[in-house]
């Protein structure tokens, strides 16, 4: 359980007051990186030399002792070239730079190990690596990872200030008369239940939504009491197995997400394993601890439309100012589905495709079932417009969303924002060894719900660490707006134009949007 | 008796170990080339439970110390090398069983000239002593 | 209803420690003795349980690990890392992937449905089974609950012919005699692998594995030593052109067997049928470049089962190399429907079926069952080393290994695909595998997706000729 000792010093900017980044370093002692660099001691005659010369801040002094070289700070092999590369002027030969053995190891094709490199160098300052670490793209090889943004030349117009550039996005689009939602940024936070992840992680990343004034989802576990002061920006799931859904939660938040099947297991349920099920987790839940908790699949009270019709109706009836959203997956129907989601009332409808996903799920769901939300995005939004009703519905994408690039990428291809999950994670410092599910959970603190572990990490360092991603976010999407001559991410909504994939096009592109040194 | 040889090459020292098995001629005598991602990845305790196997003898191979991939590793290893032999030395068993090779990685040269070490080493060895009395021997090496 | 079919698994401990994707290199010389040494606080306690495989020459503290990376963050001396492991990317090739290998191994372990967090870290998609994604059911379409099966759903199938009508006679009797059916529980077939250090161990392991899962087991009958009244029932001999004897004792015991092609096969199968009515015979055809017009010859001239064969890597043989088994099976499949003969014929595959998902989208491409035999193998914890097939030693010692431990693990194997494919069968809505067969409207092929979504959007656009400024 959350001490509640810690939400004192919780990091937050007055009401209307945007976040500045705070610094933020790894809780890990040792930072991982891509370059390392080693001072032998043996032969360092500690002339200082290199500390003078780093502009970047790898050594520092502690009196008359040199510290452990920072390598995350290192330019890497670039600085070969640069005249204080420290290797070429130390007079003791007492230095070296290399890739980091370490660095084979880490994450995997979509999260590469560049990708989280420099998500956790967003989350630590804010801002993009200047090293030639890659922040755009990972490397599963297709979707995503092979589109580009195609940017006019820099010359001639002048760049639009940041200032003049709108990343705010309206959630009710049906005019129903119902409140108006309307989020800072072209994202919220995706579903994760209290039970598969710590309450210090749920308050991190709801800290981080009302910094940015944007929302997040309970995902199918409850809204515990530490929610109560994040009312306003809480999304509470309603999933198959009803876990902790209650009258008085309906009434407390402004949307409500039906999820009808989720992209990481798509036409499967939930299983929330028995170790995880604690006394708070069984207590939230109404369940058992230390039974493990299935969600079946799928709503066993919808089986048409009408029934589909008729729990949204349910649920406008219990909380009449609440928004809703209809959270599906993506089988070959998708277009249909979201087409009968919002002639059933939906406010928003949620693509969750197949390769995202933060819980435990068969790695033969992910891998095989359901297309890939690249595919799904512009299959739905095409659909829409032909329909007539595009201009109607909040098209929500998600499942495999990891970068601000990713999250361009998606509005280009037809999403209204995006639903994000495992970017949160990676700020937290996960590192995906995919072992959430295993033992006492995520032995980082992160996943885990084992009150040693969870001690492992502090709410104001959490909110912090988001914080800073999403600030370094908004930073590059409202850059890839003024590059591309665009002041409001709703002029991006569809714009594949602007777009080109790789496999297509065969000349050289690229979208660094780092003003390089 | 036929005895057995394992050489725990670094990845880098020895790029391809299927080179460095095809050097080997002596059919007779069986040898495992397991590769490592740096020659300190093996320690003390595996070198000599390697040899309580049994094992006739143990070779690592690793790079050049400057040119170690971890900075210290070969460095390392060479100091691991030293406190096995001695340890061989106090429970009676030859020191000469353990052996280590450093290389400039990738040449392929100096392997060969590393195989025929190994083999001459061995047939001045002969079958390790623990191959009489594997139990105590194992027992020996494994504290 | 038949009585629900359920695969008994049971754990079964590997005898080899696993060999891990990344190792622990640990540098202890140099420690500076802290008081809270992060060795200590390792979450699974893995540098107090390390230990020593004296077969492998490894230390057991990777496949402990979690790949937290605590103690590599933590050690204030930087003297702990984490390396890829060589040892492991060597295993296997590029089709049998040290993924593919690990992966087998915990399945036949445990018998359970690797599960995982985070999400899915593969590439976007691949050759072959990777390149393309099964439909799932959402909202409005009744499904079903796989695994924990409050629906029941059936993975029986049908070997043998089907006429594709029935008469009667005045009295409403048939007026001939229905052909013989043999219906398995699953639609996986067990098959002796091309290579196995113990080729005798290695079919009993197979004929036991069978007779648990009431499935087949296909064996070479050259291989084959005496058998059992009891084990006759569950075995599939196989036979090369021209090595079946009419007058061998075994064939009176057997349901069904297995022929190799050749010219004068049909000859050959009217013999048998002639002499034994009751015997199912299946005819083993390569997967080259005449498959698809042999397949339809055959199944016209009144084949009942056709058992097509790629190759190790689920490629098409001689100069059909360049095709996966998966397109083969289609267009074998779209034939059959074309000649308006596909229900009358039963098709199995084989020939790089590694993955539970194979089973599943070899069906959905047109295949009745499946044939799977490298897998086998790799449960009894091979590496894939092929040392065995020119004639070296075994790493892990499959010769030592008992009938019983080594039928659990390809029973727990197969368990856990069964369990799988009922998985992606309740995320369609299916509840029967028969009727996933040739359902390719419910998969998703890339380059279909490709030609209907990306191409029109990015394929032949008229793009500016826009050069960026370097900056």
């Amino acid at each position: 359980m959350a001490n509640p000792k810690k939400v004192i010093a919780l990091p937050t900017t007055p009401q209307g007051q945007p976040w500045e980044p705070v610094h933020t370093p790894a809780r890990f002692r040792n930072p991982l990186s891509k370059y390392r660099v080693y001072r032998s001691e043996s032969k360092c005659i500690k002339c200082g030399k290199c500390v003078e010369l780093c502009p970047y801040g790898v050594f520092t002094k502690a009196g008359k002792y040199l510290r452990k070289p920072k390598s995350y700070l290192c330019l890497g092999f670039e600085c070969q070239k640069k005249p204080f590369y420290c290797v070429a002027n130390c007079p003791a030969q007492a230095l070296r730079v290399h890739q980091h053995p370490v660095y084979n190891t880490l994450g995997d094709c979509r999260w590469n190990g560049d990708l989280l490199l420099s998500t956790w160098w967003q989350a630590e300052w804010g801002n993009l690596p200047y090293t030639d670490v890659e922040y755009r793209t990972g490397g599963s090889g297709g979707g995503f990872d092979r589109l580009r943004f195609l940017f006019p030349p820099r010359r001639g117009g002048a760049k639009i200030d940041h200032r003049d550039i709108s990343l705010g996005v309206d959630l009710n689009r049906r005019g129903d008369g119902r409140p108006q939602i309307r989020v800072g940024v072209p994202w919220y936070g995706g579903g994760m239940s209290f039970g598969s992840v710590s309450i210090n992680t749920i308050i991190s990343r709801v800290q981080a939504a009302k910094n940015f004034n944007t929302l997040v989802s309970t995902g199918e576990g409850g809204y515990p009491e530490e929610l109560y002061p994040y009312d306003d920006h809480m999304v509470t799931q309603v999933a198959t197995g009803l876990f902790g859904v209650r009258e008085d939660t309906l009434q407390r938040v402004r949307m409500i997400e039906f999820k009808y099947a989720q992209g990481a297991k798509p036409g499967l349920g939930g299983h929330l394993l028995g170790d995880k099920v604690t006394p708070a987790v069984a207590r939230m839940r109404e369940s058992v601890t230390g039974s493990a908790l299935f969600s079946p699949f799928p709503f066993h009270s919808v089986y048409s439309v009408e029934d589909h019709k008729k729990h949204i109706d349910w649920m406008k009836e219990i909380n009449p100012r609440a928004l809703i959203s209809v959270k599906v997956s993506t089988p070959t129907d998708v277009d249909m589905v979201a087409v009968g989601s919002y002639y059933a009332g939906a406010h928003v409808v949620q693509l969750d495709g197949s390769y995202g996903g933060t819980g435990a799920a068969p790695d033969i769901a992910k891998k095989n079932i359901a297309m890939p939300i690249e595919y799904a995005i512009p299959k739905v939004h095409q659909f829409l417009k032909a329909e007539g009703i595009r201009e109607e519905v909040t098209l929500v994408a998600s499942g495999g969303i990891r970068s601000a690039f990713d999250v361009a990428k998606a509005i280009a291809l037809g999403a209204d924002l995006v639903q994000i999950g495992t970017a949160d994670l990676v700020a937290l410092e996960c590192l995906r060894c995919h072992n959430c599910e295993s033992g006492r959970g995520c032995a980082r603190g992160i996943a885990t719900t084992d009150p040693e572990l969870v001690d492992l990490m502090t709410i104001s360092y959490g909110a912090a660490r988001i914080s800073n991603l999403y600030y370094a976010w908004s930073w590059q999407l409202k850059e890839i707006l003024g590059l591309l001559g665009l002041r409001s991410i709703r002029e991006l909504v569809g714009r594949t134009d602007l777009l080109i994939h790789l496999d297509y096009f065969d000349k050289a592109v690229d979208d660094d949007v780092r003003e390089r040194a | 008796m036929s005895m057995e040889v394992v050489i725990y090459a670094c990845q880098q020292a020895v790029p391809d170990p299927e080179a460095l098995r095809a050097l080997w001629s002596a059919g007779e005598v069986r040898l495992r080339v397991l590769p490592e991602p740096c020659s300190s990845k093996v320690e003390v305790f595996q070198l000599l439970r390697t040899l309580g196997a049994p094992v006739d003898l143990v070779w690592v191979i690793g790079c050049e110390e400057q040119l170690c991939r971890f900075n210290e590793g070969s460095h390392r290893a060479g100091g691991r090398m030293a406190h096995t032999k001695k340890y061989l030395q106090e429970i009676g068993l030859e020191p000469a069983r353990v052996g280590r090779s450093l290389v400039t990685p990738g040449d392929e040269s100096a392997l060969a000239a590393i195989v025929s070490e190994i083999s001459g080493r061995l047939k001045s060895l002969g079958p390790s002593p623990l191959r009489r009395a594997p139990n105590a021997g194992a027992q020996a090496a494994a504290t | 209803m038949p009585a629900k079919y359920h695969i008994h698994v049971r754990q079964v401990p590997p005898r080899f420690s696993p060999l891990a994707k990344s190792t622990i290199i640990d540098w202890a010389e140099g420690c500076l003795r802290c008081a809270t040494c992060v060795k200590e606080q390792c979450p699974v306690d893995a540098y107090r349980k390390r230990g020593f495989d004296r077969s492998q020459f490894v230390d057991t503290i990777d496949e402990m690990c979690r790949d937290c990376y605590r103690c590599v963050q933590g050690c204030p001396r930087e003297l702990i890392f984490k390396a890829a492991n060589p040892q492991y990317r060597q295993m296997g090739d590029a089709y049998w992937t040290p993924e593919i290998l690990a992966t087998t191994w915990y399945q036949a372990e445990t018998g359970k449905i690797p599960v995982s967090g985070a999400g899915y870290g593969g590439p976007f998609a691949g050759p072959g089974f990777d390149s393309f994604w099964t439909d799932m059911s959402e909202i409005v379409r009744p499904t079903r609950d796989g695994i924990h099966g409050r629906e029941y759903i059936s993975t029986s199938v049908d070997l043998g012919r089907k006429p594709m009508f029935l008469t009667f006679d005045s009295n409403g009797e048939l007026t001939w005699p229905s052909p013989p059916l043999l219906e398995l529980p699953l639609p996986i077939i067990l098959a002796e692998p091309p290579f196995a250090a113990s080729p005798g161990g290695m079919q009993d392991i197979i004929i036991q594995a069978a007779g648990n899962l009431e499935t087949l087991a296909i064996l070479s009958r050259n291989r084959l030593g005496p058998v059992p009244e009891e084990t006759a029932a569950r075995l599939m001999p196989s036979y090369t052109a021209g090595s079946l004897d009419l007058d061998d004792p075994l064939l009176s015991q057997l349901r069904t067997l297995e022929i190799l092609d050749h010219p004068e096969v049909l000859e050959q199968i009217e013999a048998v049928k002639r002499r034994y009515p009751k015997l199912i015979v299946s005819l083993k055809v390569p997967a080259d470049g005449k498959v698809v017009e042999r397949v339809a010859e055959l199944t016209a001239a009144g084949a009942e089962v056709i058992h097509i064969f790629a190759s190790e890597q689920a490629r098409g043989l001689g100069d059909s190399q360049d095709l996966h088994l998966k397109d083969l099976i289609r267009r074998c499949h779209l034939r059959l429907v074309e000649d308006r003969l596909r229900d009358t014929v039963t098709l199995l595959v084989s020939g790089g079926l590694a993955l539970a998902e194979h089973v599943a989208k070899a069906i959905i491409c047109g295949a009745d069952a499946v044939i799977v035999d490298l897998p086998l193998l790799l449960a009894l914890e091979c590496r894939l080393c092929r040392s065995c097939a020119k004639g070296g030693k075994c790493p892990v010692e499959i010769e030592t290994l008992t009938v019983k431990r080594g039928a659990q693990r390809v029973i727990n194997l197969i368990g856990a695909w069964n369990n799988q494919l009922l998985e992606i069968m309740g995320a369609m809505g299916m509840r029967e595998v028969r009727r996933l067969r040739g359902e390719v409207g419910r998969a998703m092929f890339i380059e279909d997706l490709e030609k209907e979504i990306f191409a029109p959007l990015f394929a032949n656009r008229e793009v500016e000729t826009i050069k960026r400024e370097p900056n």
